[in-house]
């Protein structure tokens, strides 16, 4: 494989890292591997006392687990969106982030769906989703659509890294021998050829065309188990642009501060630069004045009816007594505080744009918990029940020790990718400049043209 | 020899696993209820139009606090008084505790003022005392013949007396007319006999009715104070048909099957996106195929 | 190549042992199942079985004597799924006659082996607004023409028949939950451990028609007894009522029956303004009601008689009332 200066820069510049399996990086991998065998425990728990050892009861049937799906699913449409619709557009910034990108998607497409697993009272019999499945449902269409995007996100990142792992292969990295032989198999043989370029191209640009109306029907028939259901809160128009939105939303944020982590994490500052975060930042005032539309539509429309059902839910988000500063919280941190600061030049900066980042994606997080569990507390009948934990909803310690296991299984991944491939593609960078170094030559100091 | 007693292990090992609760006994020794208790037998008798008597039993008793029904009881029924009793049967209660007898006509004997004597007797079992119910009833019929003028329907019911031994018309009583229904009977009207013993009462010609349009219309006397329960049945097809056929649910949402148009959409959808995987694996293929040969 | 052909010869052996002791221990294991179930021929056992009275004393009664379980069911999955051709079953509750007298929640749970906490029929205390007099009310499953619960079911565990009954196959389902999200009327209920059934679980077959026994991680609901039904029995919700709240019968006869009253079903609802509950869901119920009015009984009388524990349910309701 030839490479051209820039991505011999790129390449040098990261290849410690993915030859390295340094201390600090055993360190974070055991200290998520125990969060992940605590919820090992804590689902051990659940299979053999059934779900009692959950929060969940009768009134709300859905809590933690399926909050964490819906966020899961959400965040994965930092692939769909930065890879997708920018790679139509062609915009060049894009390059040094779609592999952040792809990844955070494929990761959370893995790790959403294990959450509905776990909500399942029968284990056992998942295999009845295939054997007898009935097409009108819409977790039917939810399995279909999310393994369909599943399939599509990994084939996305994977033709991005097709020409990465021709480098990897030709670069005689210092790496133990199976590796050396897994980046040869997934290199397929691509050697640069001009017709082998334009298999990738062509590839890429079918992907990335169908990937965004695939992703727009994942969240949408995601939010559709809520919206297709006859409960106040749940059944609105607007579910579906509302969620789709809110995912891209919160995408972009997770997008910006996985940013951040690896750029102080592998000193990266010359690839993801501060132009990235104020682009993306851009993206995301924009994207949260549009999340915080619809929440102002589906709110000020359910208070203004002031249908008794509706009036229950809107009660139960506004009362301070009940989920009230919740409410607050998701609404502030989610929408103005990212809003206000991408708007003010002062705060405009990368650090800033991260925190902000933060504090949406929890902020967003509790908004998924707030769709689902004050309207499950609010049946249309009353509950009337003297027993407390089937009027209000707990989540108890093992919902909490296997959301912690799913976000540190999220990291787990992160950090082992970032062992394996590099983050910043090699392959993309300055493809209009002629490739005339060869990469054999390890630690080559070119000086850029 | 080897191989048998291997065969004998593992099917030994996989009975154990496949059926737990069968192999692994539960013995459970709890202290023996002493109480006894007192049955309550309910005895109705039923005299039909075919001259056979329905004798019914229910059989509870109080249990705890709650009037619990008894299974599994052996009722003997006899018919006459003292010297002349003879044994009708025996019935063992079902689990709704209901004993039923039918009475053929040449079982019954009556006495000298024309009544019918039955006694319902239990003999005790276990925890649960002996006890006994009789009913004593005249002899007499009830007889029912439709009736059609024109579209107008009713049935013509016919209260006799047999306990002298000839037909003798009752009058002044007010019977009923129903017709059979799944659980119980429907009530279509009522009427009182004249002199003759006779009643004519109407019938809605709107009934649904069985499968063929089928009804069977039922009079009945209830519990008179002479004759106790009178009945008599007759079948007539002056019901509107109701079809029994088994039905296919249609496609619907709410069905096994979808409706077509959702089903079409989802081959297309799913077609399509899989359609361009399916491309881009081709794409891929290729790649791999125009590896140039020689090393770089 | 000795070695791999005698390496060959014992896994194929061993193969060929486990296939047959397979086949050997399913057939005695089937055997054996079956000559569990035939136990429902009432034949004096001598057997003491235990039994959970309403007010929860354990009674030692010979298992003959007590036979007031549903039978193990004849009838086939596939015939559980289409239902009792010809019928279509309807309900009618009676709202102005209810005084929580709490004999059919205690009765339904008798008879499908229920423990106390799980209702499947529960009886809320219902106030229309601030002016109306709060009511009784009974709920069962509506069994709607329009169920939301079996639209939302992914694996056809919840179906409708057609004679209108929808029930659940609790060996199908997944509990995925989805049906209790989408009931509107919270009818559903949830094994949320090892569910605590007081009988022989071995004499039971698992069918949808007796919706017994319980499984754990699945959803169950009233069924309407389509077993008594196949017998001719009333459903016990129907025969336990002392005030004759509950009408049930088939709309296709026009008939309901409260167990000593029979009428015609349209007659009933027409006269007495028959609704059914939320009509504008669309949900199109089987169960109908009529209006609380000329009560029969004080509202007062259902809420004096609960124990402590049941009271604590309506006390925010009756507070009001009492003031």
């Amino acid at each position: 494989m030839l490479l051209n200066s820039f991505q011999q820069q790129a390449f040098d510049h990261q290849r410690p890292v993915i030859e390295k399996f340094g201390r600090k990086t055993w360190m974070w991998t055991i200290f998520f591997l125990l969060w992940i065998i605590l919820g090992g425990y804590a689902l051990y728990l659940q299979i053999a006392d059934g779900h009692i050892v959950t929060g969940m009861r009768d009134n709300v049937v859905w809590g933690l687990y399926i909050a964490n799906f819906i966020f899961f699913i959400g965040i994965s449409y930092a692939g769909a969106v930065i890879s997708g619709i920018l790679h139509i557009l062609n915009v060049e910034w894009r390059k040094p982030i779609i592999r952040i990108a792809e990844m955070i998607t494929v990761i959370a497409t893995i790790i959403g769906p294990v959450f509905i697993l776990l909500c399942v009272g029968r284990f056992d019999r998942l295999h009845h989703l295939i054997l007898y499945p009935r097409l009108q449902s819409p977790i039917t269409w939810d399995v279909l659509a999310i393994s369909t995007y599943f399939t599509g996100s990994v084939i996305f990142l994977y033709l991005a890294l097709i020409k990465d792992f021709a480098i990897y292969r030709d670069a005689k990295l210092k790496v133990p021998k199976w590796r050396q032989k897994v980046y040869k198999a997934l290199a397929i043989g691509y050697r640069g050829t001009p017709s082998q370029k334009r298999h990738i191209k062509i590839s890429m640009n079918l992907m990335a065309i169908i990937i965004i109306p695939l992703a727009i029907i994942v969240h949408s028939v995601l939010s559709w188990i809520f919206g297709m259901t006859l409960r106040p809160g749940w059944h609105s128009t607007i579910f579906g642009p509302y969620f789709v939105l809110a995912a891209i939303y919160s995408g972009t944020g997770v997008l910006i501060m996985a940013m951040w982590v690896y750029r102080r994490m592998y000193k990266l500052y010359d690839y993801i630069q501060d132009k990235h975060f104020i682009y993306l930042g851009y993206i995301m005032l924009v994207l949260g004045a549009g999340y915080g539309y619809f929440t102002f539509s589906e709110y000020l429309t359910d208070w203004f009816g002031s249908e008794k059902w509706d009036s229950d839910v809107i009660h139960k988000l506004f009362s301070f007594s009940e989920y009230g500063w919740w409410f607050l919280f998701a609404n502030v941190a989610g929408i103005l505080l990212p809003i206000f600061i991408v708007a003010f030049p002062k705060t405009r900066k990368p650090g800033w744009i991260a925190l902000a980042s933060l504090f949406m994606v929890a902020a967003l997080w509790v908004k998924r918990y707030l769709i689902i569990v004050p309207t499950l507390e609010s049946p249309l009948l009353p509950i009337q029940d003297t027993r407390l934990e089937y009027v209000k909803y707990s989540p108890t310690w093992v919902e909490w020790a296997l959301t912690l296991a799913g976000i540190a299984t999220f990291f787990l991944f992160f950090t082992l990718m970032s062992k394996f491939v590099t983050i910043i593609p090699i392959s993309e960078f300055g493809d209009k400049e002629k490739a005339t170094e060869k990469i054999t030559k390890p630690g080559s100091e070119v000086v850029p043209a | 020899m080897r191989k048998i007693f291997q065969i004998l292990t593992t099917s030994f090992l996989a009975l154990l696993i496949i059926s737990p609760g069968k192999v692994i006994a539960q013995t459970d020794s709890t202290k023996k209820e002493t109480a006894t208790y007192s049955p309550l037998i309910e005895f109705v008798s039923i005299q039909k139009n075919d001259n056979s008597v329905d004798l019914k039993t229910s059989v509870k008793a109080k249990i705890n606090g709650t009037l619990t029904r008894l299974a599994d009881l052996k009722i003997e029924f006899t018919i006459g008084r003292d010297s002349t009793a003879k044994k009708l049967g025996e019935v063992i209660t079902d689990n709704k505790g209901v004993a039923a007898f039918n009475c053929k006509p040449d079982q019954l004997t009556t006495d000298k003022e024309g009544k019918l004597n039955f006694k319902a007797s239990f003999a005790g079992k276990d925890s649960i005392e002996s006890a006994e119910e009789i009913v004593v009833v005249k002899r007499g019929r009830l007889e029912i013949a439709p009736v059609k003028e024109d579209s107008l329907l009713a049935v013509k019911v016919k209260l006799v007396d047999l306990s002298t031994g000839t037909e003798m018309p009752v009058d002044s009583t007010t019977l009923g007319v129903y017709v059979k229904r799944l659980f119980s009977a429907l009530k279509l009207g009522e009427g009182t006999t004249n002199a003759s013993g006779e009643t004519t009462i109407e019938i809605p010609n709107d009934l649904p009715g069985d499968a063929k349009g089928n009804l069977t219309l039922l009079a009945r006397l209830d519990e008179n104070e002479t004759y106790g329960n009178l009945e008599a049945s007759v079948v007539q097809q002056w019901g509107t048909p109701v079809s029994d056929e088994v039905k296919e649910l249609p496609r619907a949402l709410w069905s096994s099957h979808p409706p077509i148009w959702m089903l079409v959409t989802f081959v297309v959808l799913m077609s399509t996106v899989w359609g361009h995987y399916l491309v881009i694996i081709i794409q891929l293929f290729r790649l791999r195929k125009e590896e140039p040969k020689t090393v770089s | 190549m000795k070695q791999e052909e005698t390496n060959d010869r014992s896994r194929r052996d061993f193969l060929k042992t486990a296939a047959v002791a397979t086949v050997a221990a399913t057939a005695c294991g089937s055997l054996a199942c079956s000559c569990g179930s035939k136990k429902q021929e009432h034949v004096h056992t001598g057997e003491k079985i235990k039994l959970l009275s309403p007010d929860g004393q354990m009674v030692e009664i010979d298992s003959s004597q007590l036979h007031q379980h549903h039978h193990a069911s004849t009838i086939t999955k596939a015939e559980a799924r289409s239902g009792i051709p010809g019928r279509k079953f309807v309900m009618v509750i009676d709202l102005a006659r209810c005084k929580n007298a709490r004999k059919c929640v205690g009765a339904c749970q008798k008879m499908h082996h229920l423990p106390e906490e799980k209702e499947w029929l529960s009886i809320k205390l219902m106030k229309d607004n601030d002016q109306s007099a709060p009511y009784w009310f009974p709920k069962t499953c509506f069994h709607c023409d329009n169920p939301p619960c079996v639209k939302v079911c992914p694996v056809n565990a919840t179906f409708k028949r057609q004679d209108g009954l929808v029930l659940i196959d609790n060996e199908r389902c997944i509990g995925c939950k989805f049906c209790m999200a989408a009931c509107p009327y919270s009818t559903r209920v949830f094994n949320w451990e090892e569910p605590k059934q007081v009988f022989d679980i071995n004499d039971m077959v698992a069918n949808p028609e007796t919706s017994v026994p319980s499984k754990i991680g699945t959803v169950e609901k009233c069924d309407f007894c389509p077993d008594m039904v196949r017998q001719g029995l009333l459903p016990d919700c129907v025969t336990a009522c002392p005030n004759g709240v509950f009408y049930f019968g088939d709309e296709n006869e026009d008939t309901v029956t409260n167990g000593d009253e029979t009428v015609s079903f349209k007659q009933l609802i027409k006269d007495k303004g028959g609704y059914r509950y939320m009509e504008e869901l669309g949900t199109k119920p089987r169960v109908y009601y009529l209006p609380p009015r000329d009560r029969m009984f004080p509202v007062e009388r259902g809420y004096d008689a609960l124990p402590d524990k049941l009271k604590g349910r309506f006390k925010d309701v009756m507070e009001k009332e009492i003031k």
